[in-house]
């Protein structure tokens, strides 16, 4: 009964748009959602980092999640937007295709992973949810910006 | 205070009465700015002072002798730091003397001298703020912390501890060797408090002790609140900052003054010294796009190494703010930090000896080059 309880409980993800795919991300990571600021690329960074910007007063690295995920990017980026996540203390910002909006379910209603081939990686994804007659992919986000990545990347260049 | 940094954010204005009011108001701000900075700014030497009291109170209270060395009272530090840091201090020298130090007769037997000392220094270490206070006690005991931590119940076995783990439970909350509670200690609110009022500056305490010789305690203190001259430059399209005081000398270099050496790379000579050239564009990745007739070197001045950097453009000198980087991207080679310009826009913060170490180091006919120079001299 109890278990029961626990995965009728609401689940909310902001969900976006990258390429022709949409995708979500868990609410409780995400702080903020703000315009694409002017960013200061870093020296030599690879690409998919577009830099950094000044998010009042305090610096903030930005990341292309359409480079980072290889996804090609949507028409002319009139919508585009910067998602600002928080994952254990490190707050990144997201350059997205557009914001759709907030999503509502019961863990239950995330299907896993189905096994077919995808632009991306699926260790990538937490799972799939469908609503209203369209898929959302779940991302994991603390894979996809793996920090350790960036931090071998450091050594690569030491 | 940022936006007073900002003093070139009007360069395009063209109007002549504009400038020279805009003119004014920059110096204006700058005088004000420099003020309110270089009240900011305070030496260490009066908190420490504070010190000498609290060492003569409590050595009077508990019957010891108690010397207070006090090493580099000039250091500066931010004011909002030094507030923070004062009653920590105070915790800890009491500390020292009543943990640290042995009562007199003990010291005698142990073969020490009569009068404990306890050392306070205070210096800068790369972008930090050190202040170490040792003492020359009985240092800390894993055995009794061990066993105080097991019967106030913090942990339950110390068999998988390392000595030096062992010690760091003096910071845990409620952790106090003493069973009365005096004047001055025993409350086992302290050292947690120490700790978390550190922590909460972003900085960080380490404990070191040996036993029978004394105990020190390092507090490193990020200097982040810290404002450096900076030199701003282009690079490409691009600003970063270099801390002034890398910089040692501009030059104006003609190209015919540069040589190319194959297999060594490009060497000027600068009044009789030979030095080597980089290119910070070459280096950060960015566009070439030097048309001119002469490229403007930045000299630097290491311990062991000079050499020179060529620039796109410097455009000028200001006060920065030094800003932390993301964790993500923190400690990246040859970047301090970054700093947030008059227009908004983050700069980053550039350490040339970082950045061209390698090359310099890789470069045996650099070395060669420089050892000649040194004899030379």
């Amino acid at each position: 009964m109890e278990e029961n309880l626990k995965t009728e409980e609401l689940n909310r993800y902001l969900e976006f748009d990258l390429g022709n795919q949409s995708y979500a991300v868990h609410l409780l990571s995400v702080k903020e959602v703000i315009t694409v600021p002017d960013t200061t690329p870093l020296p030599n960074g690879p690409d998919y980092f577009v830099g950094i910007m000044n998010l009042r007063g305090q610096i903030i690295s930005v990341v292309d999640l359409r480079k980072k995920l290889r996804i090609e990017s949507k028409t002319l980026g009139l919508e585009e937007a910067v998602v600002i996540v928080d994952l254990q203390g490190v707050s990144i910002g997201l350059i997205v295709d557009s914001i759709n909006k907030v999503l509502n379910f019961s863990i239950s209603d995330i299907t896993e992973v189905p096994e077919v081939q995808s632009q991306v990686n699926a260790k990538y994804i937490q799972g799939v949810y469908r609503g209203e007659g369209k898929l959302s992919v779940l991302l994991d986000l603390e894979n996809v910006l793996n920090i350790n990545e960036i931090k071998s990347y450091q050594k690569e260049v030491a | 205070m940022q936006t007073v940094l900002g003093q070139r954010r009007f360069t395009h204005i063209q109007d002549d009465l504009t400038n020279k009011s805009i003119a004014q108001m920059s110096k204006l701000f700058k005088e004000v700015q420099e003020l309110s900075m270089s009240l900011r700014m305070l030496p260490i030497k009066n908190s420490f002072q504070k010190m000498e009291r609290i060492i003569r109170d409590c050595s009077k209270l508990l019957g010891k002798k108690v010397k207070l060395h006090l090493v580099g009272e000039e250091t500066e530090v931010d004011k909002t730091v030094l507030e923070h840091i004062a009653d920590p201090l105070v915790h800890i020298v009491r500390n020292a003397v009543d943990h640290g130090l042995e009562e007199t007769e003990q010291r005698v037997e142990a073969g020490k001298d009569q009068t404990g000392n306890v050392e306070m220094m205070a210096f800068h270490e790369g972008n930090n703020l050190v202040i170490q206070i040792t003492d020359d006690g009985k240092g800390i005991d894993p055995e009794v912390i061990k066993n105080k931590a097991i019967e106030k119940g913090i942990i339950q076995n110390a068999s998988t501890m390392t000595d030096g783990e062992i010690i760091q439970l003096i910071f845990h909350p409620g952790f106090s060797t003493k069973d009365e509670v005096t004047d001055l200690s025993g409350r086992g609110v302290g050292m947690d408090v120490v700790k978390t009022n550190i922590e909460n500056l972003g900085g960080e305490v380490k404990l070191a002790s040996k036993l029978g010789e004394g105990s020190s305690l390092k507090i490193i203190l990020p200097l982040t609140l810290a404002i450096i001259d900076g030199m701003v430059i282009r690079s490409g399209l691009q600003q970063f900052v270099l801390p002034l005081g890398q910089v040692f000398e501009l030059i104006r270099l003609e190209y015919d003054d540069i040589n190319n050496i194959p297999g060594v790379g490009q060497l000027f000579n600068i009044r009789g010294e030979v030095m080597p050239l980089f290119t910070i564009n070459g280096k950060l990745g960015q566009k070439i796009n030097s048309q001119n007739q002469s490229e403007i070197v930045i000299i630097i001045r290491g311990l062991r190494h000079a050499f020179g950097v060529s620039v796109d453009d410097v455009i000028g000198q200001q006060q920065i703010v030094i800003k932390k980087l993301g964790e993500d991207i923190r400690g990246l080679k040859g970047i301090m930090g970054s700093a947030i310009m008059g227009d908004g826009k983050p700069s980053f913060i550039l350490d040339l000896y970082e950045l061209f170490k390698d090359d310099l180091q890789s470069n045996k006919s650099y070395s060669k080059l420089l050892n000649a120079n040194e004899s030379a001299a």
